[in-house]
């Protein structure tokens, strides 16, 4: 390839952003993306056979391959050692990519184009502004028009709703909560999830259009599997839950100045030192992960977006100028699960059906937001990932740590035994609720290289995360709500599953801008190195979902690449 | 089979039967009443061979090269945590805090861990879990290894748990295939039990928006 302007490393929630931003500002871009693409005519058996080596046009995409391989199998998507959206080659037969996570939970992200908003629920809410306001190098008034441009371009809309949002909403205004219908949210409140699922199709109540039907016209079918892969929609670029390969993917093949090239994994960062530029990036050196082989691209500028534990660990393993903050400073939110078991009765009554059936609609319809706090999310998983979630645990089983009569909950801890199956009997009937906190920043936290484990990309990360006091406290408060709104939803089961804080499902912040990169997002240290994935982020945005700053900075980064590199 | 020596036979049985025992007690078989007159047993995770899943996911989820450097190389993770459950039989055993007593024949070839009650095992866990063990006795990757040991007890569980609820039990013949390979063979036991439905096209459950708004017009 001639004449590179710009290589973006990672196809995930940043990387296919801004190479769309800047494929339509004229720009000639390649994206290295280190998994498998799925849906594109290129690779008909992507996890089993090599196939071609980069793809450069929307027409290779294949909706009814891609609906192939997202069969809405809750494992066969899902394993995290072995599923097709796992952190690994394309290759099913090998094992996946090793991380050295030294704590109880589990790191949850893919590979491969759509990185992992492959799985991601789509929640796509603006940061409160009180996060970024007098705390990031940039203000939320400079945030906002990119903002509104993603949501323009995903789109993004609030969740229709369905028996589980309805109760979750019922149970907030009986805990005393106000509805908040806006985007910008500087009070607490319940509102519909902003979500880039597309809103159903007006014939989604029709009887006379099956659901098979439906399934290939444009619009959501609440058919619940958006975190094993949405399939559903009449060709890629229209499939409802807006995993950035059919969003933004499309739309940067379009501009017919991007190519994909998925299966390659970036090893090194290559920079030159010149009196005239100083250090500055020039290129990467890749490994193929079907063959192992190696090769060096060059180009004007690189874009890091392979997520927060690789960007670092590449810079690391790349020998890049140190810096102390580099990989350091990691959030994830703190997450907790706290679930509600319902009786019949009270269903009928608040809902007018007798069961929740978390598996109907948007994964994550509903929320309920509180700066200073964090965030409450409804949570209606297929029956394997719910168990598994009640699996994790801080103080072990639930049976050896009984509450005590003033807790909000009847149940603390991993279920197994008797409770498990009657929470699994349940299954139907029960309501789950993320917690998400407004974790801090302690530079504590991130990712290190292993001084002697490597895998055939480099030293491999380690993983560390201890919530701070203060993130401690602010979570033990949203599970205390969460309770309470189960509770006056009428639930008559809690079950405070007290998750480990190793939960990383939201990584951010490993790369933060102002300490690493500027708020142009260009790093300090090696000119032309810029970074466009949740790494960037300065904090934990108040405990949203990370996904849309992500994106919203990578269109302004867009900007300012071409501002000082291309005008 | 050919190949395969009577000491690797009964390494076999060895964990096999340990994890048969840990599954088991996680999610036992149970009786659920189907109408006034009668009750159903409802399958637990050892009839459904979880535990083959386990000790796959164990085996495969880490790289030849990688398990070089952990030393790992002839050893197997699933061999290494059949023994790390078994320190913590031993540990509870030693200590006389055993609930019931101990049951020999169970499980064929199995260690103390599988000598125990269901509920003494998830105790033996517990003590794991809480590095109530001489981590110095045990073999790598464990060996000194207070993190790993301490996931390690969650991962067990949320193993056991998705093997059990997921489709994994219906690919029947086919479960320990490389993953392109598995099919589907029946509706899966675990949604069965819990009342999913599968895979599904869509829902007619639509009940409105609570909120929507206009998006604004963008430039290009
Ligand atoms: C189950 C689940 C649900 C989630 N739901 C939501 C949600 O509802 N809303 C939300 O905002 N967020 C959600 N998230 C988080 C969301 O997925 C991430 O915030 C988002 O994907 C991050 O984007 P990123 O660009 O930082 O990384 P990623 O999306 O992970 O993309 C990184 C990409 O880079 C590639 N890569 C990495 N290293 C290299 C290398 N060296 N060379 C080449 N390529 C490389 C990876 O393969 C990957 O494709 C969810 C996450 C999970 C696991």
């Amino acid at each position: 390839m001639a004449n590179l302007d710009v290589i973006v490393i990672g196809a995930g929630g940043g990387g296919a952003v801004i190479a769309k931003e800047l494929g339509e500002k004229g720009l000639n871009v390649l994206v290295l993306e280190a998994g498998p693409w799925y849906g594109n005519k290129k690779w008909p058996n992507p996890n089993s056979q090599q196939g071609a080596q980069s793809s450069s046009t929307s027409e290779d995409l294949d909706v009814i391959l891609y609906k192939q391989l997202l069969n809405k199998f809750e494992m066969n998507m899902n394993d995290l050692v072995s599923g097709r959206f796992r952190w690994g080659p394309a290759d099913r037969s090998r094992s996946q990519w090793f991380r050295n996570a030294k704590q109880k939970g589990i790191i949850w992200q893919c590979s491969g184009v759509g990185g992992t908003t492959q799985t991601y629920t789509a929640n796509c809410p603006r940061a409160y502004p009180a996060a970024i306001d007098q705390v990031w190098p940039l203000s939320y008034c400079e945030l906002v028009p990119y903002y509104e441009k993603v949501e323009t371009t995903l789109p993004v809309n609030f969740a229709a709703t369905t028996a589980k949002e309805e109760l979750f909403y019922y149970g907030a205004k009986k805990a005393g909560w106000n509805l908040i219908p806006t985007l910008d949210v500087t009070v607490p409140g319940y509102r519909p999830q902003p979500n880039a699922i597309l809103p159903p199709n007006e014939n989604i109540t029709n009887l006379n259009i099956t659901v098979e039907q439906l399934s290939w016209m444009e619009g959501c079918t609440l058919a619940g599997h958006c975190i094993n892969g949405c399939p559903h929609g009449p060709s890629i670029d229209k499939i409802a839950k807006r995993s950035t390969n059919v969003s933004y993917v499309p739309l940067a093949l379009k501009t017919g100045n991007v190519c994909i090239r998925p299966n390659a994994f970036v090893i090194k960062i290559i920079t030159e030192n010149t009196v005239s530029k100083g250090l500055h990036a020039v290129g990467v050196k890749i490994r193929d992960t079907w063959t192992g082989e190696q090769e060096e691209l060059r180009a004007e500028i690189i874009v890091m977006a392979s997520g927060s534990i690789e960007s670092p660990r590449l810079w690391l393993n790349s020998g890049l100028p140190v810096n102390p903050w580099v990989g350091r400073g990691l959030v994830n939110h703190y997450m907790d699960w706290v679930s509600g078991i319902f009786d019949e009765k009270n269903l009928i009554q608040i809902l007018g059906t007798p069961d929740v059936n978390p598996f109907v609609g948007n994964t994550c319809g509903a929320r309920l937001d509180y700066p200073g706090l964090g965030t409450l999310q409804t949570v209606g998983m297929s029956p394997g990932l719910t168990a598994s979630f009640y699996g994790l645990s801080e103080s072990g089983y639930s049976f050896l740590n009984k509450p005590s009569m003033n807790d909000p909950w009847d149940i603390k801890g991993r279920l197994s035994g008797y409770e498990l199956k009657e929470a699994m009997d349940s299954y139907r009937r029960t309501l789950n609720i993320l917690v998400s906190t407004d974790d801090e920043v302690d530079q504590r936290n991130g990712i290190t290289l292993d001084p002697v484990i490597s895998d055939e990309n480099g030293f491999v990360p380690v993983v560390t995360y201890r919530p701070t006091k203060k993130s401690i406290r602010k979570r033990s408060e949203l599970t205390k709500m969460a309770a309470d709104l189960l509770r006056k939803a009428g639930a008559k089961k809690v079950i405070w599953t007290n998750w480990p804080a190793g939960m990383m499902i939201h990584l951010e912040s490993t790369m933060r801008m102002g300490f690493v990169v500027n708020q142009d997002c260009e790093s300090f240290q090696v000119k032309r190195l810029y970074i466009a994935d949740n790494s960037v982020h300065y904090n934990s945005l108040g405990g949203v979902n990370p996904t849309l700053t992500t994106q919203a900075l990578a269109t302004r980064t867009a900007e300012k690449v071409v501002e000082k590199y291309f005008n | 089979m050919l190949g395969i020596s009577e000491g690797e036979r009964s390494l076999n049985r060895y964990i096999r039967s340990t994890f048969q025992a840990l599954v088991h007690a996680i999610i036992p078989p149970h009786y659920r009443n189907k109408d006034l007159f009668g009750t159903v047993q409802v399958a637990g995770a050892q009839e459904l061979h979880v535990y083959e899943y386990v000790i796959w996911i164990l085996e495969h989820s880490i790289s030849l090269p990688v398990k070089e450097q952990l030393n790992l190389v002839n050893g197997s993770m699933s061999k290494a945590t059949a023994e790390l459950l078994d320190a913590g039989a031993v540990q509870l055993i030693q200590t006389g805090q055993i609930l019931y007593p101990l049951n020999v024949t169970e499980f064929s070839s199995g260690g103390p861990f599988t000598t125990l009650s269901k509920v003494d095992r998830l105790r033996a866990i517990t003590l794991i879990e809480r590095l109530n063990i001489n981590l110095e006795n045990l073999s790598i990757p464990y060996k000194s290894n207070p993190e790993l040991v301490r996931d390690m007890m969650d991962v067990l569980n949320e193993l056991t748990l998705f093997g059990h609820y997921s489709e994994w039990t219906a690919y029947g013949t086919t479960r320990l295939f490389s993953p392109e390979y598995r099919r589907v063979e029946h509706f899966p036991h675990g949604w069965y039990q819990t009342g999913y439905p599968g895979p599904s096209f869509g829902y007619r459950d639509f009940r409105g928006f609570l909120a929507t708004y206009k998006h604004k017009k963008v430039d290009d």
